[in-house]
């Protein structure tokens, strides 16, 4: 059924439904409420003779019962009564239920699954799941990973990158090539729990060689006692390292392990130096097409002038997104596909004259798009030249695009798929101002906005005998907005950058429902515009010399990690954030129950004064009754942000007033050049030497 | 299809009353299933259900008629698929039918335990937590007619630990 038949349905039912709704509420008396209190279901009607039948349930059913809950709900009934009480703090499957609400969680049917094709495969139980749950978050709370294994890359840094959930996937770069190549170098650190235990055995035989290893053993109990594995070097990358070679060379790739999906894009020469863009859906296990895609092979719509194009990639279910930045000559190009069918379902170009810098998906059916708008200045003098600096404005925004959900689209066999529809503008949201200064080489500083994993509605499925048990809920995390600014070098080392969070519910309020008239109108109207000051309360921008974060990763539903490296002491802190609402919540109840009250500001470390850079510290005796500050290690923000209005920016950016949170730090002694995270690890990328390259996987 | 007779089976509850029912229809329930398959060719052989009275099981005959045409769980269902099962909703007929009593909706959580109907099971357990869901410990207490047995502190405390967790 059209949009158009659905809507028309809805007017009829509205028009016939409408005198006995107004005889209806002709006969209510003025006194009564507007809405007519709803009549109880006879079961809500408490038994006559007293008897309590939720408690003939045995506790098998009750779990049942109570796994249907929501968070607030379920809070709730722990104070019903006693014996309630106990059932809900002892039940696995309860307890499971509730601290996955609590962390924003949802759990993986698949990993409760028995794997058909493996009789020897036992899933794990929900006991085993609630601990080894319960235990990450508190490691990663403190953090405390509960090991680190280093890893030895077995071949030079190349251009491309990517890493998801355990899955770090980089081009073996040839010498004397500018391009990728042909050969993708596979590290897949979720076969490190399987190695572990096959190591724990080799533990009692080898102990006296140098040691490549180190693991922190936690169990149950939640010991402690560092443990220094032992190993043969080389073991270890040889399990979780694998190669391929593809024909032809790689332009760009993207990954989603959970679907065992890997996709690569193709640069080929066509006729008139034009070029075509592929991209393969293939299988990351075995690198065939994908057996889910319908088509092997998608071809980007337009032909392209240039052989280079920067691709930044999205998967989310059955989507594919690419972004394709032009250079001057055409204009950025976002197209989405359902890679399971081929359907080329959504384009989207920026209008005026702007840029996509960026994007990532806000919903399945959603984007956020950073981006830099060119205006003439009002009050300019057009003299000769259309495209002198000086009579241009730039300004940058955040740009929410919605179009109509992949499954509102029935396609049927044999007939061609309908044409893409244009994603519509649904909202403008305003950043700050920036001081803008082409001819003093100040250009408008550009942007890219990330958050990671995307917001997935379905389940990973990979691999099979594990795929990860705990996923995001697709509602939740927070989205980072950076902003690298052109270096100046009379007033910083390194060029400024600003970094700015939002939480995904901030911006998913302005979204229209998924089947919305609006997304289906050829001519929209224009998109409301938000002010910075709107916002501002609900995001926080920090800067201006927050390090660079990692190309890929660095931020995993609520947290953040980032490295920060000191010169004069040659160590790098490991900051880690997390924005996580409820996790912040908790922190400052607990805080107020404990009377734990800020102390004054003492004398901090080069790193936490970087901080503070960007806070506004009120004096002491404005500090009272405030929680902020550390306690046991967790760093805890409620004050607002205030960047003073110095270039590169151009008005004071006061933030942050209604998004707190914490951080937790860890410190190394070496020089820590990047860092990407999951749910479940952070990887720490380091050069050892000018040819040797490492990362220490630490599992939480 | 449609010529062959309907093979019928017969249930006796523990009010002992026999119903002669459609085996489409007794098959929802995998705990009858198996027994119809353990006595094989014994026709006429009542099943007895001692668990389940003639009331329960009427209410019962009358919502595995209606689904008699669906497919069954798989046996081997394992927590995933009920996971699965568990996020969505209630059917609007399911909503109507389990318009009953506390004394029978309970009945019926309890016996479709014991008859092991997957389905039913969750439409009595989901119903359960609907009436829980939104109400505030009081009037979960007057609903099910439960005494409180903590003290007011003893309340009190566990209402500020878990009161971060409540909005």
């Amino acid at each position: 059924m059209s949009m158009l038949d659905r809507l028309r349905m809805r007017a009829a039912s509205f028009s016939s439904s409408t005198p006995s709704a107004s005889s209806s509420s002709a006969a209510s008396s003025p006194g009564q409420s507007y809405r007519q209190p709803r009549t109880p279901e006879p079961y809500e009607i408490p038994d006559p003779q007293g008897r309590t039948w939720l408690f003939a349930l045995p506790d098998e059913l009750l779990e049942r019962v109570f796994v249907n809950l929501d968070r607030v709900s379920l809070t709730r009934c722990h104070r019903v009564c006693k014996r309630l009480m106990e059932l809900l703090s002892t039940s696995a499957p309860i307890n499971l239920h509730h601290t996955l609400q609590l962390s924003s969680l949802k759990l993986n049917p698949h990993a409760l699954s028995p794997v058909r094709t493996n009789p020897n495969h036992i899933p794990p139980s929900k006991a085993y799941l609630l601990n080894s749950l319960r235990e990450r978050l508190t490691r990663f709370k403190n953090f405390t990973p509960k090991n680190s294994t280093r890893i030895d890359f077995q071949e030079r840094e190349g251009r491309l990158y990517e890493y998801l959930e355990g899955v770090l996937l980089r081009n073996v770069p040839q010498p004397e090539m500018r391009e990728a190549g042909r050969e993708l170098a596979i590290y897949d650190l979720t076969k490190m729990g399987e190695w572990e235990d096959v190591q724990e055995s080799a533990e009692n035989k080898n102990t006296a060689q140098e040691s490549t290893l180190r693991y922190r053993a936690g169990n149950d109990e939640g010991e402690t006692d560092e443990h220094e594995e032992v190993l043969e070097e080389g073991e270890l990358v040889n399990d979780i390292r694998r190669t391929h070679k593809f024909g032809f060379n790689m332009h760009d790739f993207a990954v989603d392990p959970g679907q065992d999906l890997f996709v690569l894009a193709e640069s080929r020469r066509g006729s008139r130096r034009q070029y075509t863009l592929h991209l393969h859906l293939l299988t990351l296990s075995t690198f065939e097409p994908h057996p889910l895609a319908a088509k092997p092979v998608l071809e980007w719509p337009v032909r392209l002038p240039h052989k280079v194009s920067t691709l930044g990639f999205q998967i989310c279910d059955d989507g594919l997104f690419v972004l394709r930045n032009s250079g001057a000559a055409m204009k950025d190009h976002l197209c989405g596909w359902q890679w399971t069918t081929g359907r080329l379902a959504v384009t989207v170009k920026p209008g005026g004259v702007s840029t996509f810098e960026s994007f990532v998906l806000l919903s399945p059916s959603s984007f956020i798009i950073p981006s830099v708008a060119t205006r003439l200045r009002p009050d300019s003098l057009i003299q000769d030249n259309l495209a002198d600096a000086r009579d241009l404005v730039f300004s940058h925004h955040l740009l929410l695009y919605a179009f109509p959900p992949f499954s509102s689209v029935p396609l049927k066999e044999g007939e061609p798929h309908p044409p893409p529809h244009n994603a519509i503008q649904v909202a403008v949201i305003d950043l700050p101002q920036f001081h803008i200064d082409i001819e003093g080489e100040l250009p408008p500083p550009r942007m890219t906005v990330r958050t990671d994993p995307p917001p997935r509605y379905t389940f990973p499925t990979h691999p099979p005998e594990m795929p990860q048990p705990f996923l995001p809920d697709p509602e939740s995390g927070t989205i980072i907005v950076e902003f690298y600014c052109q270096p100046m070098n009379e007033l910083f080392g390194r060029p400024p950058h600003y970094v700015m969070f939002a939480l995904k519910k901030t911006f998913l309020a302005y979204l229209p429902a998924p089947a919305s008239p609006l997304l289906f109108q050829a001519f929209p109207r224009p998109a409301p515009v938000l002010s910075w000051d709107t916002i501002a309360p609900k995001v926080r921008m920090i800067g201006p010399d927050e390090p660079s974060p990692s190309w890929v990763c660095y931020i995993y539903q609520n947290r953040y990690v980032v490295p920060y490296y000191d010169e004069a002491t040659q160590e790098s802190t490991v900051r880690l954030y997390d924005f996580d609402p409820l996790r912040i919540r908790r922190e400052l109840f607990d805080r107020r129950q404990n009377n734990f009250f800020a102390a004054a500001p003492r004398s901090h470390s080069s790193i936490v004064r970087r901080l503070i850079f960007g806070l506004s510290m009120p004096p002491d005796d404005q500090r009272k009754g405030k929680h902020d500050g550390d306690r046991d290690g967790i760093h805890l923000v409620t004050e607002e942000t205030v960047l003073k209005s110095k270039i590169p920016l151009a008005q004071e950016v006061r933030s942050g007033r209604e998004m707190p949170f914490v951080y937790v730090e860890k410190t190394y002694t070496d020089e820590i050049d990047t860092v990407v995270m999951d749910g479940e690890r952070i990887v720490l990328f380091k050069s050892e030497s000018d040819v040797q390259e490492v990362m220490d996987v630490l599992e939480f | 299809m449609a010529d062959k007779p309907k093979q019928t089976v017969i249930l006796q509850t523990s009010d002992d009353e026999q119903f002669t029912v459609e085996k489409a229809v007794a098959e929802r329930s995998a705990m009858i299933k198996s027994m119809m398959e353990d006595l094989g060719d014994q026709e006429g052989m009542p099943i007895p259900l001692p668990n389940v009275s003639s009331s329960v099981l009427t209410k019962i005959l009358e919502y595995c008629d209606h689904h008699k045409n669906e497919p069954l769980p798989a046996p081997d269902a394992s927590d995933a698929d009920d996971s699965r099962r568990r996020t969505s909703e209630i059917g609007e007929w399911d909503a109507r039918w389990i318009q009953v009593d506390q004394e029978m909706l309970f009945e019926i959580i309890l016996a479709a335990n014991y008859l092991d109907i997957k389905p039913l099971l969750d439409v009595g357990c989901k119903t359960v937590a609907n009436m829980i869901k939104g109400k505030t410990p009081e009037e979960i207490r007057k609903l099910f007619n439960i005494t409180n047995d903590f003290t007011p502190e003893e309340e009190e405390q566990i209402r500020k630990e878990n009161e971060w967790a409540e909005e």
